[in-house]
């Protein structure tokens, strides 16, 4: 009787029991995770391979590589001391748990090899952690003196892939270089890569140039000069070095800041006529121009969107200079900056999604990012004076002027990422300022 | 004892006027040295007066601005009144007037504003009856500086507008 | 006058009569229609998420059957709708019941005893003849010191009685004493309730104050009675008793809130049984106050020197399982479906005792055939035990951060940067990743190209912080077998 009472009560508990689970079950484990880590990507780069006469050009590719990932604040090198495998060929399989040992995320092996006056680089790129390759491998080949360009489009290649970013490292920049005192500056164009290699001048020093600007295919300049005595838009073919006016001017007015638009097509300009300075736009083919803006305050500083249909510029119309938008046809202005200070040197980013500008309060300069409806306005440096922001092919980074007080202050050129990281100079011998970044080589 | 007199009275009075000549000259430099313009008097008394060192010595050629300003002080109306005198007692010059200003913005903005305080200076000038024709304005922005260190005296002194006269009849 | 005239004299006095006629009478003629007036029903409201908390707390999980929509109606006054937060709270027995028990910490607003882990641990531990013996050492602990202990169940009955109402072992004796669904809705919610939330409060305060002691002493006592008790008991008794072990502390817990209820019912349907208890409250005091000596009593029973260790080992577990309990007490009926079964299986427990000093070895019969059952429960048991207990929040937590240090957003454009991806991923019960079956399956806030980036980015993060395996216990492998981790990009992050 006990017993089967026993039975009969531990049998409809263990049915019950077994019924708990099905009702318990609901689904995979779901967690939500929204605190990460910022920290450069650590990635190390398998010696090269000689494959041919590559001489002194392996270390030095292989190094340009790497100087331009670690150069973009995003990744860190890690050095060829800690390498545990070393690949023995181009080809050779690659032992990932070797890469994963020293924390690796990415991999990268290469081979250069020169044949005929051509300098042939090749890279493979691995996601160490999962195990596979990224993407497919490629091959760049140049000109024994362009190798830099090679090794520049094998980085853009892995700084892409990694990051999803544009590539930006085949450029190059358009500078003045400052000579002399303060009160008696001498300047000259140059032009240089991106990284500050391969400097060369466009102009003597025997007349004062400013703020040159690259045609969006990059072979022609733009830029202010005093040849005349007044400052007058200038255009520079890059090759040949053969200048002539834009043709701006009647006498007796000034023209300055020039810029093309997108497609080449169109050049604005500010004209200064009887104290009073405006927005001009001139047909490059034509050279017909006519009057943007029209009214008695000062407009300047004009850039072109990347799709070409709307202008931002600086305007002291509200009584301060600030940020205005306008139809690239000219029509109402809308103000953009709102903020304390003055606002100028408006730049549309190549990806349309922000501009950047130099803002001063008080005494302090800034060079800043806002969205092209004038929102999320943010600072990327302060210091005595930065200005003239130009961003590269990219979107990603801006290149600025920063100069130091005093007497014996000099302007450099430096770089920032727009996230408001990374700000380091550009490495040029001499003072430098008014940079331009011209577009991706093909 | 009568001519003693005379002579000694003569003799003061020739003396005093003697004086009187360098206080003429001083006449016409006080004013322009009290109102601040460059080109301090000392050298004044050298120069002939219808040189362009005169007028840059002299008569003063440069006026000051307040920041981001291009309006006229009244101590710059002064000094332009009186280039503006010497102007139209010296037909045979024509002047570029320079507007400049400190380091302190951007540089085209700079650009533009040095034009516009040439431009008001011309302005003046014309008003006060100097022919247009003779006038040319230019704008150095920021990239000519008088002053190089970065403090509010040498920036005040670098918004300026130097009229430069040269010897010419102008357009 | 002529004729005309005079026609003209009535036709103006006809006019001028009607209209101050008009003017005089119309007003009573034409009163405005007064208006209906503007009905306002009063509609008791409560918002969604208080709605969602009582069915909760009067439900099991899922969807939330009619009964409980209504039967909140009932302990909730509208006044109380206001109250934020505890459940319990909003019913006005809550704070008597709380009130009458000794030294309760109010900040525990739960709806059951914490018996989510209970469910199937209680199995084996409902056949084993054992288990009722170290509950009723309890209830006579209990007794002994907590002599306003019987007044919990019922304050709405007549308090101060010790023994119970007729009602409850009225039951059908197989029908279990506390069912998983809400009990006593037929018979009124409040009594429900308020018992159960009087269980809670009481096994609360065990817990809190007795709880290392008891548990300890439980495994002491489970283990002197297995040495009491055949060979082969102990045999079979080792494979399951860890897991009793584990729910033995928190059934005890739970035991303890319904032997508070069941109490009065115990004590009048057995007698032998409280004999029992005295006998072994004995022991126990003995071997509470004289550790030592049970320690000696522990070396002797080191024939089974494994078994010791693991019932500490186990103790261990129990108290932090305890812990854990204390925390799962604020899930639902699940664990009060758990308790109820507890009690039922306690009361079997208790009838075997009864009938055990009669009939050893019908007993030991018994057992055997039980223990086949339980067998088979057994596994059932061993089957939900693995995926049952859901995972903590520690748990939880120690694996997300794991997987936070790893995510990287530094390297990846403005855009990815800010997109949301959601990746879904299995693992095997090693804790290790099954790396083929990573993919993403969904992402918010950026394009496509965007997307897959910052799906690299988590992949890697999943995979670089893996190590040999996660750590998450392989108990509950069932639970976090299939994950899914969103990579909120909203949140910040840490800048090295």
């Amino acid at each position: 009787m006990l017993r089967q009472f026993l039975l009969t009560s531990v049998m409809a508990l263990s049915g019950l029991g077994l019924a708990a689970p099905v009702l318990a079950q609901d689904g995979p484990l779901r967690i939500e995770i929204t605190d990460g880590v910022i920290e450069p990507m650590p990635f190390a780069i398998a010696r090269f391979h000689d494959e041919g006469g590559a001489g002194e050009y392996l270390a030095q590719v292989q190094n340009l590589i790497a100087a331009d990932l670690t150069g973009t604040g995003l990744f860190r090198e890690i050095p060829a001391s800690a390498h545990i495998a070393r690949p023995e060929s181009f080809d050779a399989p690659i032992s990932y748990e070797d890469w994963k040992a020293i924390n690796a995320q990415a991999l990268i092996t290469g081979a250069v090899r020169v044949e005929g006056g051509k300098v042939v680089v090749k890279f493979r790129l691995f996601d160490v952690f999962a195990g596979q390759p990224l993407g497919d491998g490629m091959q760049f080949d140049a000109a024994a003196g362009n190798w830099r360009r090679a090794a520049h489009k094998a980085a853009d290649q892995v700084y892409s892939r990694l990051t999803g970013e544009g590539p930006y490292f085949d450029s190059r920049v358009a500078f003045v270089q400052e000579s002399g005192p303060k009160d008696a500056r001498r300047k000259r164009i140059g032009i240089m890569d991106y990284d500050g290699a391969n400097v060369k001048w466009l102009t003597d020093d025997s007349t004062l140039v400013l703020k040159p600007r690259f045609s969006p295919d990059g072979s022609r300049l733009l830029y202010t000069s005093y040849a005349t005595g007044f400052p007058q838009a200038m255009v520079m073919d890059v090759n040949t070095l053969a200048s002539r006016p834009l043709g701006t001017g009647q006498q007796g007015t000034m023209s300055f800041s020039p810029r093309f638009s997108p497609d080449g097509r169109w050049i604005v300009y500010s004209l200064e006529k009887g104290g009073n300075t405006d927005i001009y736009q001139m047909d490059a083919a034509t050279g017909a121009q006519r009057a943007l803006t029209n009214a008695p305050s000062i407009e300047t500083s004009p850039s072109y969107s990347p799709d070409g249909t709307q202008i931002v510029f600086e305007s002291d119309r509200s009584g301060t200079p600030q940020l205005y938008i306008m139809g690239a046809n000219g029509g109402e202005p809308k103000r953009i900056s709102f903020g304390e200070g003055r606002y100028g040197t408006p730049v549309w980013s190549p990806r349309g999604d922000l501009i950047a500008f130099t803002r001063q309060v008080g005494a302090k300069f800034h060079i800043g990012v806002m969205r092209t409806d004038g929102s999320e306005e943010k600072m990327l440096t302060e210091s005595f004076l930065d200005e003239g922001p130009a961003w590269a092919p990219n979107g990603r980074v801006v290149m600025f002027t920063r100069v130091t007080p005093g007497g014996d202050g000099q302007p450099r050129l430096h770089s920032v990422d727009i996230t408001g990281r990374n700000m380091r100079p550009v490495k040029i011998n001499g003072a430098a300022s008014d940079p331009d970044w011209g577009p991706l080589l093909p | 004892m009568k001519l003693f007199i005379k002579l000694a009275t003569v003799g003061a009075i020739l003396a005093l006027a003697a004086c009187a000549r360098p206080a003429q000259d001083m006449q016409i430099q006080d004013p322009y040295a009290g109102a601040g313009g460059a080109g301090m008097g000392g050298v004044g008394a050298t120069a002939l007066p219808g040189t362009a060192e005169y007028f840059k010595t002299a008569v003063g050629d440069t006026v000051l601005f307040a920041v981001d300003q291009s309006t006229l002080s009244s101590e710059a109306r002064v000094i332009l009144a009186n280039q503006a005198g010497w102007l139209n007692q010296n037909q045979g010059f024509s002047a570029v007037i320079e507007g400049h200003a400190d380091e302190q913005g951007t540089r085209e903005y700079n650009l533009a504003l040095g034009a516009r305080r040439a431009n008001s200076v011309q302005e003046y000038l014309v008003s006060q009856g100097v022919a247009p024709g003779r006038l040319q304005t230019v704008s150095y922005g920021k990239e000519r500086p008088l002053e190089i260190c970065s403090t509010e005296e040498c920036y005040s002194k670098n918004r300026r507008a130097v009229t430069v006269v040269s010897p010419g009849a102008g357009m | 006058m002529d004729r005309a005239e005079r026609i003209g004299f009535w036709v103006s006095g006809i006019g001028h009569a009607g209209l101050l006629g008009a003017a005089l009478v119309g007003g009573a003629l034409f009163r405005p229609q007064p208006l209906d007036a503007v009905r306002m029903a009063e509609v008791a409201t409560m918002s969604e998420a208080e709605f969602q908390s009582l069915a909760a707390a009067a439900a099991g999980r899922g969807p939330v059957s009619d009964a409980a929509a209504t039967t909140p109606a009932q302990p909730r006054a509208p006044a109380d709708e206001n109250l934020p937060g505890e459940l319990e709270a909003a019913n006005p027995p809550a704070p008597d019941a709380r009130a009458a028990t000794l030294a309760l910490p109010p900040s525990r607003p739960e709806a059951r005893p914490d018996l989510s882990d209970f469910q199937a641990p209680n199995r084996p531990v409902a056949v084993a003849t054992d288990a009722p013996r170290p509950a009723e050492p309890e209830n006579s602990v209990d007794l002994a010191a907590l002599p306003q202990a019987s007044d919990r169940p019922d304050p709405a009955r007549n308090p101060g009685q010790p023994q119970s109402p007729a009602p409850i072992p009225q039951r059908s004796a197989l029908a279990p004493a506390e069912s998983s669904r809400p009990r006593g809705r037929p018979e009124g919610l409040a009594e429900a309730v308020q018992a159960r939330r009087e269980a809670a409060a009481a096994a609360r305060q065990r817990e809190e104050l007795l709880a290392r002691e008891q548990a300890e002493a439980a495994a002491e006592r489970a283990a002197a009675a297995k040495a009491e008790q055949a060979a082969a008991r102990r045999a079979a008794e080792e494979r399951a008793k860890e897991e009793r072990r584990e729910a033995q502390a928190e059934a005890e817990a739970a035991r303890k809130a319904e032997e508070a209820e069941a109490r009065a019912r115990r004590l009048a349907a057995a007698e032998a049984a409280e004999k029992a208890a005295a006998e072994e409250a004995a022991a126990e005091k003995r071997a509470a106050d004289e550790r030592a000596a049970e320690r000696k009593a522990e070396a002797e029973r080191r024939a089974a020197a494994e078994k010791a260790a693991a019932e500490k080992a186990a103790a261990e577990k129990a108290e932090r399982e305890a812990a854990e309990a204390k925390a799962a007490a604020e899930r639902a009926a699940a664990e009060k479906k758990a308790a109820e079964k507890a009690a039922a299986e306690a009361k079997a427990r208790e009838q075997a005792e009864t009938e055990r000093k009669a009939a050893e070895a019908a007993k030991q019969a018994a057992l055997a055939e039980a223990m086949q059952d339980q067998g088979s429960g057994g596994s059932g048991g061993g089957g939900a035990a693995a995926s049952g207990p859901p995972l903590s929040q520690g748990e939880k937590d120690g694996f997300r951060v794991a997987v936070e240090q790893c995510w990287n957003r530094g390297s990846l454009s403005t855009e990815a940067a800010r997109t949301t991806v959601s990746v879904r991923f299995s693992m095997a019960p090693d804790g290790t990743v099954e790396k083929g079956s990573l993919r993403m399956i969904g992402h918010d806030g950026g394009s496509d190209a965007a997307a897959k980036q910052a799906y690299e980015a988590a992949r890697r993060a999943i995979l670089m912080c893996e190590k040999g395996g996660y750590d998450l216990p392989p108990e509950k492998y069932d639970r976090w077998k299939d994950v899914i981790i969103d990579f909120n990009a909203s949140g910040g992050a840490r800048v090295n």
